[in-house]
């Protein structure tokens, strides 16, 4: 039996409908990232598990336990939010210990427990500071700390590392995905940074429109999505327009691709071929699929070197890893890339 | 060095404009006696029982006043905040409904409403004191909700409230321990408005208590008959009434509401 359960959660404001349908089981202890874009219902579906929204229609069980009309004070859900949210009033240590202290325990239990959550993020010499006089990092830190304190049964996070720069943000991000490993806390986190959800998730939901897109690994989510969505959503992909020439073959431009998977759609239809630019390579004989075309451009990424080749008017882009006993490609070149046939997805609508 | 010159002339004249009528009243204070400077104004003004007590009347007043939009305005306010956005412009209007309506025309409307069965507050003192709080309220009550309006919209209050029910809390304690000292700065700015309008209200204290009870309505008596005590007088309230204001400040000193989050 699922830990929690979230089943035909519906959310509508007005005429406007935020989730459409929304149904997940998240196992104890289990790390989930709602991944997707601006508006698409992940905070919505957030918000109604910590009780600030109330489904339309639909269950949200807990440990057995239906939920759903539970005042959000009442649920024992810990929610770190965008914005921190600590109380400019309160020190560091005050902070943490709010939740405790309107749970009623000992002032000696809260001290203890509050040097328990200090240590847990390193911040043991902090106590007496106020939120102000924290960097955004720091903030954050003590907001998890806050939110753990009373060892709550699910911790909710939403974009907490969104407003952090990118080093602070990789740094933290660490953290809390090693703070929940180490607590076993089942856990949510709404991102819409896709790096993000793949680097701490034992699964992502993909969401578009309020509804789930693909739930899956982040591995499952990446190299096999089910939709357009999906793909596009989730790294960059290269769509190409072609043209269904067997069951396992496509025409683009002059080449004939092969296809691992089945394609459903009749001979002659025209489909949409999807393939990551790090799965194009330079040609070899050995490799069947095959695109030329003319270098348009051509971007050092360091690692990677990204270039975007024009192929019967399409424009491929292809990422090659950065080697530097080889010389780059110059603009106007020609260039034959090619890939495995097993990378090359027929894309559903 | 010539905005810094500009600067300091236009401090200087804004000095001189709030303070050249005080000196002038408080020299004006210490000619009692002709020819010297002298205490006697004040000697004779400490030396009336009413002075004292139709002050700390107007003190109390005004405290309960304070106390009452307090209690009235911040609940009102967070829930509009939160929950009724779009009623936010007609709560508005009418908290700024007694700017145009003339105090006089205020106690007669009480006078007329409450001044007979079955509704007859003025018939006992304690309905009349509650008329005259009442009055107070209405008075006060544009610049209560402007300043604690500004204080909820300077914090993120949603969030707040929020990050306050996701740890357990009740509404009680949210407005006690979260919200209420995140806009304290705020209330006090606007307890410290209605303290003057309160100390210095004279139609409704007039009407409703007569010339001796409150404090404006005591120095407009005084006022009447004498020349150097209502000086003195002037003087010593703006004293009293800073005193309590400093009192006040340093009961909301240390406030660190200056709000953290994303920068």
């Amino acid at each position: 039996m699922s830990f929690l359960a979230l089943q035909g959660i519906r959310k509508q404001f007005g005429a406007t409908v935020a989730v459409a349908q929304f149904d997940l089981e998240i196992a104890r202890g289990e790390f989930v990232s709602f991944l997707g874009p601006s508006g698409c219902g992940k905070t919505t579906t957030l918000r109604m598990v910590a009780g600030f929204e109330q489904p339309t229609a639909g269950k949200i069980i807990l440990d057995g336990v239906d939920i759903s009309m539970t005042p959000p004070n009442k649920r024992n859900i810990g929610m770190v939010f965008q914005s921190y949210a600590l109380f400019p009033n309160m020190t560091v240590a005050e902070n943490i210990g709010f939740g405790l202290m309107v749970s009623g325990r000992t002032k000696a239990k809260i001290d203890a427990r509050v040097r328990e959550m200090l240590d847990l993020i390193a911040m043991s010499e902090y106590t007496t500071r106020y939120p102000y006089q924290l960097s955004g990092g720091q903030q954050q830190r003590v907001a998890l700390a806050r939110a753990l304190a009373l060892q709550p049964q699910v911790l909710l996070l939403d974009e907490p590392l969104s407003a952090l720069d990118a080093q602070i943000r990789e740094n933290l991000r660490q953290e809390i995905r090693e703070i929940q490993r180490r607590l076993g806390i089942t856990t949510i986190y709404v991102t819409h940074d896709q790096q993000e959800a793949m680097a701490l998730s034992d699964r992502i939901v993909v969401m578009s429109h309020g509804r789930v897109a693909q739930v899956g690994a982040p591995n499952e989510i990446y190299n096999t999505p089910r939709t357009r969505f999906v793909a596009s959503f989730v790294g960059t992909l290269n769509i190409l327009s072609a043209t269904v020439v067997a069951p396992h073959q496509v025409r683009i431009g002059d080449a004939v691709w092969q296809v691992a998977d089945a394609i459903t759609q009749p001979i002659g239809s025209s489909v949409e071929c999807a393939v990551r630019p790090e799965l194009l390579r330079m040609a070899t004989p050995d490799l069947h699929n095959q695109l030329t075309g003319t270098v348009q451009d051509v971007v050092f990424l360091g690692a990677t070197v990204r270039v975007t080749l024009l192929v019967a008017g399409q424009r491929v882009l292809v990422d090659l890893f950065n080697d530097a006993t080889h010389a780059i490609p110059h603009v106007d070149a020609t260039m034959t890339v090619a890939c495995d046939p097993r990378t090359v997805l027929v894309l559903a609508e | 060095m010539m905005r810094r010159f500009w600067s300091w002339l236009w401090v200087s004249l804004g000095v001189l404009y709030f303070f050249l009528p005080i000196y002038a009243t408080f020299v004006f204070s210490l000619k009692a006696k002709k020819g010297i400077f002298s205490l006697i104004a004040y000697d004779k003004v400490f030396a009336d029982p009413r002075f004292g007590a139709s002050f700390l009347f107007s003190t109390q007043m005004a405290l309960l006043t304070i106390l009452c939009c307090m209690l009235l305005l911040i609940p009102t306010l967070t829930v509009l905040h939160l929950f009724l956005r779009r009623l936010r412009p007609i709560v508005e209007f009418v908290a700024l409904v007694p700017f145009v309506i003339p105090s006089v025309v205020l106690v007669f409307g009480y006078l007329r409403l409450f001044a007979r069965p079955p509704l007859s507050f003025t018939n006992s003192t304690l309905g009349t004191y509650a008329l005259l709080l009442a009055g107070y309220i209405v008075l006060s009550m544009p610049y209560m909700y402007r300043s604690i309006d500004a204080g909820l919209r300077a914090i993120d209050l949603r969030t707040l409230v929020e990050a306050s029910q996701s740890l357990g809390a009740g509404w009680v304690t949210i407005f006690v321990r979260v919200i209420f000292p995140n806009i304290r700065v705020a209330v006090l700015n606007g307890s410290f408005v209605t303290f003057a309008i309160v100390i210095g209200e004279l139609t409704l204290a007039t009407f409703l208590l007569g010339n001796s009870v409150a404090f404006a309505p005591y120095l407009a008596d005084i006022g009447r008959a004498r020349a150097y005590e209502p000086a003195a007088i002037t003087v010593l309230s703006l004293l009293l009434t800073w005193g309590v204001v400093i009192i006040m400040q340093l009961l909301g000193r240390n406030t660190t509401a200056t709000m953290a989050g994303p920068r």
